[in-house]
């Protein structure tokens, strides 16, 4: 048999390689101790003081219902930068008081379109998104199969996400295959309701019921005699409780690292807008066109002006 | 005889076999697209299948499915979720560094060409110093966030009731709408309020060197034809210096 040197060399583990020591350097390990330090102290003196705030008791308690902060950070950020412009500007000296209004009111106007379109953008593409974050995480799903509970669930195929969050959804019920479809939906384990016309189809359940069997299970075990573990009965869900992906994940797949993804694709998508709004839109599209429709109107009334002297 | 294949029944509405049916037309009913097979065999119009559970067909084949399972593109996502600033520069980096810049380019006159030039490479410079002290000055702050958020029982204890939890734990605060909003609030708060007017300031300040050692370019003041001394000329002026300047953020 021939051995390569790889293969050789693979097998032995020489413990004083290279590779088995730790490497202390004595220039980045210290910096690397002080730097940890420093977030350590930042995690203690800025971010659990924040936490622990007046203000941020105050905050929370107003922004219970407000779904997507980083928009409003966003814009906050813009509107604190649009007014440092517009002060600069009332205090240019160069400028004649008339001039420094005009362009003061130019900057706020900016400021203002470009926040109002950017909301008006952002929540329009929201349901449009969600759809996309959907897709994302059946991607997810498809190349992670432990993330989709197998244990619990049963086998189930990311494609079929929809139909697994329990997404409710109509029918005409003079749909020429109306019948046939309830047969369906009730072989599928579907509620459905007649109303106003239509055939309404909810998912009854089904996997909320192996969630909450699978929690009695464990709630069982908590709760014998023998367990000396330090975990606490868990809660039941509510069948009803999926509206949208991250509270499927949430509530049903409990994948830590999806969440993060879930939440992170939101502030994509909102940076995204704001950005380009803030920063493309606005300075290129409509600056631009603004320009010359400006300095075509200008031409003009100096060609008025030139005739009229004339 | 002619032989038709499965998918020939199924696009001439033939009836499927039980077993076959059982399979197909159950997804049948999830389906969204024009071409589904319905219990009865008969295709089903797109009007009447739209109502129905959408289910993603080909998931993991189309090039939108190939970019969301990639490693690098779930990174990105992932930066954009735990480094909210750095990932707000690095769109600033893509929108005012590639698009703005090639925009102006494209839309420049054969009179406005320098012009747009120098407001090209401004808006390149400006967006790598954004790109650059964010990360550097927001690095400390992430690390710090990352430790809370892998350790809340350590540094959130006490605010349960603030949070709307039952107890302070990971998987308890991700249902936590309170604690959502305070930690997008505490991530961006360094860079909106405290280096949010520093950092425009140092951006203007470290433009001219740049453009003159990096790209070459310097402004060579330019004698202007027309004093503007109408309202529109002088909001034309003001976006032409906006447009220097960087924009609203």
């Amino acid at each position: 048999m021939m051995i390569t040197p790889v293969n050789n060399y693979s097998f032995t583990s020489a413990p004083n390689t290279v590779a088995n020591k730790v490497i202390k350097s004595k220039l980045f390990t210290p910096a690397a101790q002080k730097y940890d330090k420093l977030t350590d102290w930042l995690a203690d003196n800025y971010y659990s003081k924040f936490f622990h705030s007046k203000f941020t008791h105050w905050f929370a308690d107003k922004t219970k219902n407000v779904k997507n902060m980083t928009t409003h950070m966003a814009a906050l950020g813009s509107t604190l930068i649009s007014a440092m412009y517009a002060v600069k500007t009332l205090q240019n000296d160069k400028l004649d008081s008339e001039k420094r209004k005009t362009l003061a009111l130019n900057d706020v106007l900016t400021w203002g379109f470009s926040t109002a379109g950017s909301y008006l953008i952002d929540n329009s593409l929201a349901n449009w998104w969600e759809g996309i974050t959907t897709k994302f995480a059946a991607n997810y799903l498809m190349k992670n199969p432990k993330a989709k509970r197998v244990r619990t669930l049963g086998d189930w195929k990311p494609k079929n996400i929809y139909e697994m969050m329990g997404k409710k959804f109509s029918k005409d019920a003079n749909a020429k295959n109306i019948d046939a479809v309830i047969e369906d939906a009730k072989a599928r384990g579907y509620e459905y309701e007649l109303k106003d016309g239509k055939y309404n189809f909810k998912l009854n359940g089904k996997y909320a019921e192996k969630i909450n069997a699978r929690i009695d299970k464990i709630n069982a075990a908590i709760n014998s005699e023998g367990y000396k573990g330090l975990r606490k009965p868990l809660g039941k869900i509510k069948p009803d409780a999926i509206t949208n992906i991250r509270d499927f994940n949430l509530d049903i797949l409990k994948n830590r690292q999806l969440t993060t993804l879930i939440d992170g694709m939101g502030v994509l998508k909102s940076l995204f807008v704001f950005g380009m709004v803030y920063r493309y839109l606005v300075p290129v599209l409509v600056m631009k066109p603004a320009n010359k429709i400006g300095a075509y109107f200008h031409k003009k009334r100096e060609e008025n002006n030139n005739t009229k002297a004339a | 005889m002619k032989v038709h294949t499965i998918q020939n029944d199924i696009s001439r509405g033939y009836k499927l076999k039980p077993g076959l049916r059982e399979k197909e037309t159950s997804a049948g009913l999830c389906e969204n697209n024009n071409s589904i097979v319905t219990f009865n065999g008969s295709r089903a119009s797109k009007k009447t299948s739209e109502a129905a559970v959408k289910v993603f067909n080909n998931l993991g084949h189309t090039v939108s499915d190939k970019l969301f399972q990639s490693n690098k593109f779930q990174k990105l996502v992932e930066i954009f979720e735990n480094k909210t600033v750095v990932a707000q520069s690095l769109v600033a980096l893509v929108v005012a560094g590639i698009f703005r810049p090639a925009t102006n380019m494209a839309m420049a006159g054969k009179e406005d060409r320098e012009d747009s030039m120098y407001a090209a490479s401004h808006a390149i410079a400006s967006a790598i110093i954004g790109f650059v002290v964010s990360s550097i000055v927001m690095a400390p702050f992430d690390k710090a966030f990352r430790k809370v958020k892998d350790n809340p029982k350590k540094y959130l204890q006490g605010l349960e009731n603030i949070l709307g939890v039952p107890e302070i734990g990971k998987r308890k605060l991700e249902k936590s709408r309170p604690y959502k909003n305070i930690s997008k609030v505490a991530q961006m708060i360094p860079d909106t309020l405290v280096l949010g007017v520093p950092k425009a300031m140092l951006t203007i300040a470290l433009i001219p060197p740049i453009l003159k050692y990096v790209f070459g370019l310097e402004k060579k003041p330019k004698q202007q034809k027309v004093q503007p001394n109408s309202q529109i000329s002088q909001i034309v002026f003001n976006s032409k210096l906006r447009n220097m300047i960087g924009g609203a953020k």
